[in-house]
């Protein structure tokens, strides 16, 4: 089992090492002239000179790759294109905004929607499963861009109770942080707890599909007893690993709601990067986005793994 | 009586009339040959400012846009691009992987687990990430869109080949085939591929599915489809402006038209999904 | 006059198919168990056995509905029982024991837990109480060191072990009827004895009655008092055990009792292979064969052989068996010498000729050679392709034939298999097991090959369809004069259709010597274990064979 998770690790260090290879190329190799792309039709050749001097795009890509990757590691990220400030200074309270939002919405969705899949699959095809199953398929559908717009046609436009856009975090009072943030919990919790709910119910279900369920049955145990004892243990691996996924997508692919909610977060600053060019920012932004993404999908291996019922034959 | 006989059966006596699916498939026929015919539907062209901007419905079927050109048709051209890229990337992408996923099914061997590792190593980058880096780096043009998409669906449709291919290329009339020495593309085409067509027309619905979401998410972001051509995402970030004067519908519209498209297929999807191949071989 | 404990009368039940609907597979069947009998059930699969022995829990599986009927416990109608009511009886009054111990324990609960939960849940003891009563309960079934035991998980132990488990779990709450479904199929032939054994004695010890699910008669006669004949769904045959074995009265009995094969006498099998010794057909040279090659991706220790140095050679027309127990590596040097499976170390020789150890690098001529059958008759066929698609194809692909051609070879093909040539039209699913695995015959046939490999292709078939093809087996063998590799774990067919037999044990060739010498007096130690070890259809023997065990 030690084995197995090491294998983990190394692959998730292996993706690291890719990830960086694939942020560098898409920023500094793939446009050809990166001066010329970040300048677009601003560009005049003193101006090209300078920035190339700036970026030091004489050197090799190679080169110019270890060196970046080395003032990654230190924690030096390098300057803002656009700002000049300090990339990690900029990136610090975009960074906890994001895992704001997403500790709120996982912390409502995650007990909901286990709860709510171990209901459907301890009634299966009846009424509450059928409901949620055609609702699920609905919410699943529809992008959280759009989710997010129609939460706040409703409740910002029409209703008036929260607000429609979150500008600026009030850390200060606890209590209206939460209200201020509960159009863009809400469109988050949209998403997962659609998915995570009917990942949960299959992976019960397969469990439950089990000859040795059946065998409790005839064992005279009760319904709930069968499914919280004899089945939820053997199904805890799965549902573990969908739901450090979702909290993978919480932290990486939230970009979409945070320009929403103008939400000032990580994934809006990289977007805004992305429009101004600012290869550093990007660079960073997106490194830290992949490095939580790996670092979530590595926990629901190693959750698959462990939970495992024992001795069970692993690959 | 029998009720008193308890089970905790999982499998029904499966969904009966099979409505919901017939509803999605109406509505994705729809959205496809309004697509495809958007030129002989609309009395203005997408291009042409006909009214004044946010004008209500009236002499429009749905109204004017945040310029004034009519919604109604900018909807109808918006699938188009739509429809264009998520189906042009998935077909793309859905080939390739089908042809490597299945091909690292049936070789095993240093061929399947290299496989395995590049598709785990690509799947541990998040995929908005990867889009939004690919179009920063390219000029998003249509062809560069389409091309990223592909690309980006790639590696799940191969570890999915290859998941089924796997199930289906250690049943013994495939041993037989392998053991007669028919050569991979013959085990392919005839043994695996008739045996699993069901569950990838479901893969390919759900990527298509999901490529439109994409498409939608990077055009929304303004780093898709580039104006003045305008899919259904570009077409709610141009008029976001209209909540603010309360008019919603310009921005509905569109948002609603990436919601009813992506349900329609869903229902289509569950629906394909329901018989796997794991079942029709247990019912023999 | 004793009251009987159970009443099954009138029961009726029904199965949803897709394609017909609900349809009857249980016909009015009616039978009482009385106290301390054991009442065997048996019958083809599918004939409902499992299905009846479930009603006495008050359980119809998922997919089944209950059309009519009663099942009296003690004179209460347990059909009618509340949901509550049912749970308390269901392990207290009747208890289940499953056919596969591994697929019924649950692997994430030890041992001892899901013994003494049982007891607890139904209210009966306290738990420290469950807890010496659950080794009690290791104890009487013999398995070594229950207080260790108990706190492992079910993965953790043999087949064998997980057997007696289940039949542990099965008694703690002291219920006085099991229905035991066909608890030792599972097993090798060497622990399905003894498991045999030890249910019985705990049945005596526990004063319980038993349902005792079956397909195979010689089992059932070890420990059934009274036997009772199914077949598709209805009871065809009851009466006592001995009677029934001795003096079947319906023709289905006598056909089951016909297919139940017994070991021959010794002096009427060949002493030496009859046929002459040329050139062998397929050779294998000291093979060693491994699963999971290690590889730069996949690294770790390298995983142990399957096959330690494997050699035997075939001989034209004769029939070369391959015996022993699963896991001993027969069915791998079946993959390996068709070229499915590469061997690490050693050669496969066709004709005197080394030939790549993977079949798509061999020439046609060579693959055209050897021929090979498999165990399922599910897998056999792709579902998507007609039978005479599925034959026609090594006809195209071998002798590059004409459709037209094919067509004509197909239906001959089919009649030397018996199947009518209509039946060239029809799909997999369309078809019974028996007749799947007739096509998959024909379909080697079509390669004409000198060798076909038959890894274990009788044992998903019923005993009475099996012995049909065994008997088309040996006709098509008289008359095309094609050797058989037939790897089987059961011995009674081996001796009567093979020349020599192979015993492998632990991936070896322990002995390889004709028949008669295998069966005869010069035989290695495990062969005679598992010679001891095949059921025979009298009273008596199980406790005969075991003696005999304990002798040696």
């Amino acid at each position: 089992m030690l084995n197995l998770i090491t294998r983990r690790l190394f692959f998730a260090l292996l993706a690291l090492f890719a990830t960086s290879v694939i942020v560098f190329a898409a920023t500094e190799v793939l446009p050809g002239d990166v001066a010329q792309a970040i300048l677009g039709q601003e560009a005049t050749p003193e101006l090209l000179k300078s920035l190339r001097q700036e970026l030091g795009l004489n050197r090799s890509p190679v080169e110019r790759y270890f060196s970046w990757l080395g003032g990654f590691v230190t924690g030096d990220l390098g300057h803002s294109l656009a700002s000049k400030a300090d990339v990690l200074q900029t990136i610090k309270p975009r960074l906890a905004n994001t895992l704001a939002l997403a500790a709120y919405a996982a912390i409502v969705a995650v007990p909901l929607s286990v709860l709510l899949g171990i209901i459907c699959a301890a009634y299966p095809n009846r009424l509450i499963d059928r409901i949620f199953s055609v609702v699920s398929v609905f919410i699943v559908s529809i992008p959280e861009f759009v989710v997010g717009l129609l939460l706040v046609s409703v409740f910002a436009v029409q209703l008036r109770w929260f607000p429609a856009v979150v500008v600026r975090l009030n850390w200060s009072e606890p209590l209206s942080l939460l209200v201020q943030l509960m159009l863009p919990m809400l469109t988050l919790l949209c998403t997962i707890v659609a998915h995570t709910v009917r990942m949960t119910r299959a992976a019960l279900l397969d469990v439950l599909s089990m000859p040795y369920i059946e065998m409790a049955l005839l064992k005279g145990m009760s319904r709930w007893r069968i499914i919280l004892r004899h089945g939820l243990p053997n199904a805890i691996g799965p549902i573990a690993s969908v739901v450090a996924l979702n909290l993978g997508y919480l932290v990486s692919g939230v970009a979409l709601v945070e320009v929403v909610f103008a939400y000032p977060g990580l994934g809006r600053l990289m977007v805004d990067s992305i429009s101004y060019r600012d290869l550093p920012l990007i660079q960073a932004t997106a490194m830290i986005m992949c490095l939580m993404f790996i670092i979530f999908n590595l926990i629901a291996d190693i959750l698959a793994v462990l939970f495992k019922p024992r001795g069970a034959s692993v690959r | 009586m029998t009720s008193s006989i308890q089970s905790t059966g999982t499998h029904g006596a499966g969904r009966n009339v099979p409505l919901l699916p017939a509803i999605g498939l109406t509505v994705v026929a729809l959205v496809v040959l309004g697509a495809i015919f958007a030129p002989l539907l609309v009395s203005n062209q997408p291009a042409d400012l006909v009214d004044s901007a946010y004008a209500p419905p009236g002499s429009t079927l749905l109204g004017t846009d945040v310029l004034g050109r009519d919604l109604f048709s900018r909807l109808l051209f918006g699938a188009r691009l739509t429809l264009l890229v998520a189906f042009g990337s998935t077909t793309i992408g859905f080939a390739l992987g089908c042809l490597w996923g299945l091909a690292a099914a049936e070789l095993g061997g240093w061929f399947d687990d290299l496989t395995d590792w590049i598709v785990n190593i690509v799947l541990a980058f998040p995929p908005l990430m990867l889009g939004l880096l690919l179009v920063s780096a390219l000029a998003p043009s249509l062809a560069i869109l389409i091309g990223a998409l592909a690309a980006i669906q790639l590696p799940r449709v191969v570890r999915v080949a290859r998941a089924i291919g796997q199930n289906v290329s250690s049943l013994q009339f495939v041993e037989v085939a392998r053991a007669r020495g028919e050569g991979l593309f013959s085990v392919l085409y005839r043994e695996i591929l008739p045996n699993i067509l069901r569950p990838l027309a479901a893969e390919y619905g759900l990527r298509v599915t999901y490529a439109t979401l994409f498409i939608s998410g990077l055009s929304f972001l303004g780093l898709g489809i580039q104006p003045p051509d305008a899919d259904w995402g570009g077409l709610v970030r141009e008029n976001m402006s209209a909540m603010q004067i309360g008019s919603m519908l310009p921005v509905l519209a569109p948002a609603c038209a990436i919601g009813v498209f992506a349900v329609a297929m869903n229902l289509v999807i569950d629906w394909i999904d329901e018989s796997t191949f794991e079942r029709q071989m247990s019912n023999d | 006059m004793t009251k009987p404990l159970l009443e099954v009368r009138r029961l009726t039940i029904e199965a949803f198919q897709p394609e017909t609907g609900w349809r009857k597979v249980v016909h009015d069947v009616s039978f009482d168990v009385f106290p301390g009998e054991v009442v065997a059930l048996i019958g083809e699969s599918g004939g409902g056995k499992t299905t009846i022995g479930l009603t006495a829990l008050g359980y119809v599986r998922p997919g089944m509905r209950l059309a009519g009927g009663k099942v009296l416990f003690n004179g209460e109608n347990i059909l009618s029982f509340s949901q509550e009511r049912l749970r308390l009886f269901r392990g207290a009054s009747v208890a289940y024991v499953a056919q596969s111990a591994s697929a019924a324990l649950n692997p994430s609960i030890t041992i001892g837990n899901q013994i003494s939960e049982g007891i607890v849940q139904h209210g009966l003891m306290s738990a420290a109480d469950a807890k010496r009563r659950t080794l009690e309960l290791l104890k009487a079934l013999s398995l070594p060191d229950p207080p260790h035991l108990a706190m492992r998980y079910p993965q953790e132990t043999s087949g064998g072990q997980q057997q007696r488990v289940m039949t542990a779990m099965s008694l703690s709450c002291g219920p006085r009827l099991l229905v035991l479904d066909e608890p030792t199929t599972a097993l090798d032939v060497t622990t399905q004895m003894q498991v045999l054994k030890t249910i019985k004695d705990a049945l005596k010890e526990f004063d319980a009655s038993a349902i005792y699910v079956s397909h195979d008669l010689a089992v059932v006669s070890q420990i059934a008092t009274r036997i009772l004949v199914l077949r598709n769904g209805r009871i065809v045959e009851a009466g006592d055990t001995f009677d029934v074995l001795e003096r079947p009265s319906h023709e289905y009995t006598r056909a089951l009792r016909a297919a139940v094969r017994k070991l021959p006498h010794v002096e009427d099998l060949p002493q030496q292979r009859t046929v002459a010794r040329s050139e062998p057909s397929v050779s294998v040279k000291n093979v060693r064969a491994t699963y999971d090659n290690p590889s730069i991706f996949r690294r770790g220790p390298a995983p142990a052989d399957v096959l330690h140095g494997v050699s035997l050679d075939v001989y034209p027309g004769e029939v070369l068996a391959v015996v022993g127990e699963s896991g001993s590596g027969k069915s791998t040097l079946a993959r390996v010498i068709a070229g499915l499976h590469s061997a690490r170390e050693g050669k496969v020789l066709f004709r005197g000729q080394a030939v790549s150890s993977r079949a798509s690098r061999r020439s046609k001529e060579c693959l055209k050679s050897v021929q090979i059958v498999f165990q399922s008759p599910e897998q056999a066929l792709n579902p998507r392709a007609t039978v005479a698609q599925a034959i026609g194809r090594p006809l195209a692909f071998y002798f590059g034939m004409s459709r037209s051609d094919r067509r004509r070879r197909v239906e001959e093909l089919l009649e030397m298999v018996g199947i009518p040539p209509e039946y060239a039209d029809k799909y997999p699913k369309e078809m019974s097991g028996g007749e799947r695995q007739r096509v998959a015959i024909a379909r080697a046939l079509a390669a004409e090959p000198s060798v076909i490999i038959c890894d274990e292709f009788l044992s998903a078939l019923d005993t009475i369809v099996a012995a049909q093809i065994v008997d088309l087996m040996k006709s098509l063998r008289d008359r095309l004069g094609t050797a058989y590799i037939f790897i089987s774990h059961d011995l009674a067919t081996v001796a009567d259709i093979a020349d020599r037999v192979a015993v492998m044990q632990h991936g070896r060739v322990v002995e390889l010597a004709a028949i008669g010498e295998v069966f005869g007096a010069r035989r290695h130690q495990y062969t005679a274990e598992l010679i001891r070890s095949v059921p025979e259809m009298r009273l008596g023997w199980l406790e005969s064979a075991l003696s005999g065990v304990a002798g040696t």
